[in-house]
């Protein structure tokens, strides 16, 4: 007989296909309430077996958040960051998708010479700490997460990882010149348009 | 009749005591749960002698002062008993490990009916000083360039000294033909540099005040003009 008032919790991060992601660490947060704020505590952080599974064993009944920073899918450093709630005598088992935390960035160029939507126009999306200005890109073609070309209407439609911050670089898709960059971040789940333009 | 009583005076003594025992078993099996804390260096060995502080940090009395305090055994471990349900947060005085100083600062979660197993590497309370160096003149990376992290709250340098704290430190490195050097040092802690010359000495110090987090990285330029 079972006299504790704890729940269990299992959690597992898995790619797009539902294949477990090994080794990745994940933290465990709780928070605590004073008077003055409302802090977020790290009680316990361990890596995934081989199946992507974590167990937190015992646990008192709340709810907490799981956070990971170095799950990598196609190359991606995806941000998971998920509440779960711990009730007593239940062992709680949550999977979760690494690409689901996605948002959808809809990239609109225009020429400013023309006023004109342009097409063919090459966008990279950069993690902004692996970002360094070039004049014709090389290294950040490389360093880039996700890329896309704009189509006749001056639109790339982008899935981009959410919870980070990246750049957005276009680019001449014949010369390879630097056009333009700004910085954006998207929510999870969310979709943002981004509008950007460049004299040619 | 008498004999009647006396069974039935039995068996209300006898239920009396049994509930009386259960419901004390209960409440020990219901509230309160126990932690075993062990200390290790970087080769997971226990380090003995060391004071752990426990702090209920929800507690509306005094957050800031502990609960209960322990010297670590041979072994490296401290035991605390009849712990509530809650979050705990566990410190060090701080400690000296390869000739550094540490202070561990961490929670943990106490659950009721289970003893809590955790292990902790003094040195995982570290993190990592990114740092580059630039000329001050021309912003070019300097290369092969001693950089040397010293925490200014143990550390007086002076023209003096300086040769032995170079010397002495572990918390150092050469830059590469990038002018990066990369440094892990004890979390939490200030440091400043010194940035020589490694064949020539040329010395120089004070280079602002730096910290880092746990197992966070920083980045940091440092701008040279007398080399």
């Amino acid at each position: 007989m079972s006299l504790s008032n704890s729940g269990k919790l299992t959690y597992k991060l898995t790619d797009a296909n539902g294949k477990g992601l090994s080794n990745v660490k994940i933290s465990l947060f709780d928070h605590l309430d004073s008077y003055y704020a409302s802090n977020s505590i790290l009680i316990d952080e361990r890596r995934t077996d081989g199946n992507g599974q974590v167990d937190f064993g015992d646990l008192n009944p709340k709810s907490y958040l799981i956070v990971a920073d170095s799950a990598k899918v196609n190359n991606v450093n995806y941000t998971v960051r998920d509440y779960v709630q711990v009730t007593t005598g239940m062992t709680k088992n949550k999977e979760t998708k690494v690409t689901d935390f996605s948002g959808t960035l809809v990239v609109k160029v225009t020429s400013y010479n023309t006023n004109q939507p342009a097409k063919n126009i090459g966008v990279l999306i950069i993690p902004v700490n692996n970002y360094e200005y070039e004049q014709y890109i090389s290294k950040n073609l490389a360093n880039a997460e996700f890329k896309g070309v704009t189509g006749e209407n001056g639109i790339a439609t982008l899935k981009i990882a959410s919870g980070k911050d990246y750049v957005v670089l276009l680019y001449n898709t014949t010369t390879l010149s630097n056009l333009n960059w700004g910085t954006t971040s998207i929510q999870k789940g969310m979709t943002m348009n981004y509008f950007a333009g460049f004299y040619q | 009749m008498k004999g009647y009583f006396f069974i039935v005076l039995t068996l209300l003594i006898a239920t009396a005591s049994c509930e009386k025992e259960v419901v004390v078993k209960l409440a020990e099996g219901e509230i309160t749960g126990k932690l075993n804390y062990k200390l290790t260096d970087d080769t997971g060995k226990g380090l003995s002698g060391l004071k752990v502080y426990i702090y209920n940090p929800g507690s509306k009395q005094d957050p800031n002062s502990p609960i209960d305090s322990a010297i670590t055994s041979s072994v490296g471990e401290v035991n605390f008993t009849d712990l509530l349900p809650n979050n705990y947060q566990l410190k060090t005085d701080s400690i000296k490990l390869n000739n550094n100083d540490y202070s561990v600062d961490e929670y943990v979660q106490i659950t009721a009916g289970i003893e809590r197993k955790k292990t902790t590497k003094v040195t995982d309370f570290s993190g990592t000083l990114i740092i580059r160096l630039l000329s001050y003149e021309t912003r070019t990376p300097i290369q092969d360039q001693g950089v040397v992290a010293f925490p200014v709250n143990k550390i007086h340098v002076t023209s003096d000294n300086i040769a032995d704290v170079v010397k002495s430190s572990t918390l150092k490195g050469l830059t590469d033909k990038n002018g990066y050097v990369s440094l892990k040092v004890p979390a939490n802690q200030i440091f400043d540099f010194i940035v020589h010359h490694k064949t020539y000495g040329n010395y120089g110090w004070g280079f602002g005040s730096y910290q880092v987090a746990k197992g966070k990285t920083l980045n940091i330029t440092l701008y040279s003009s007398f080399l």
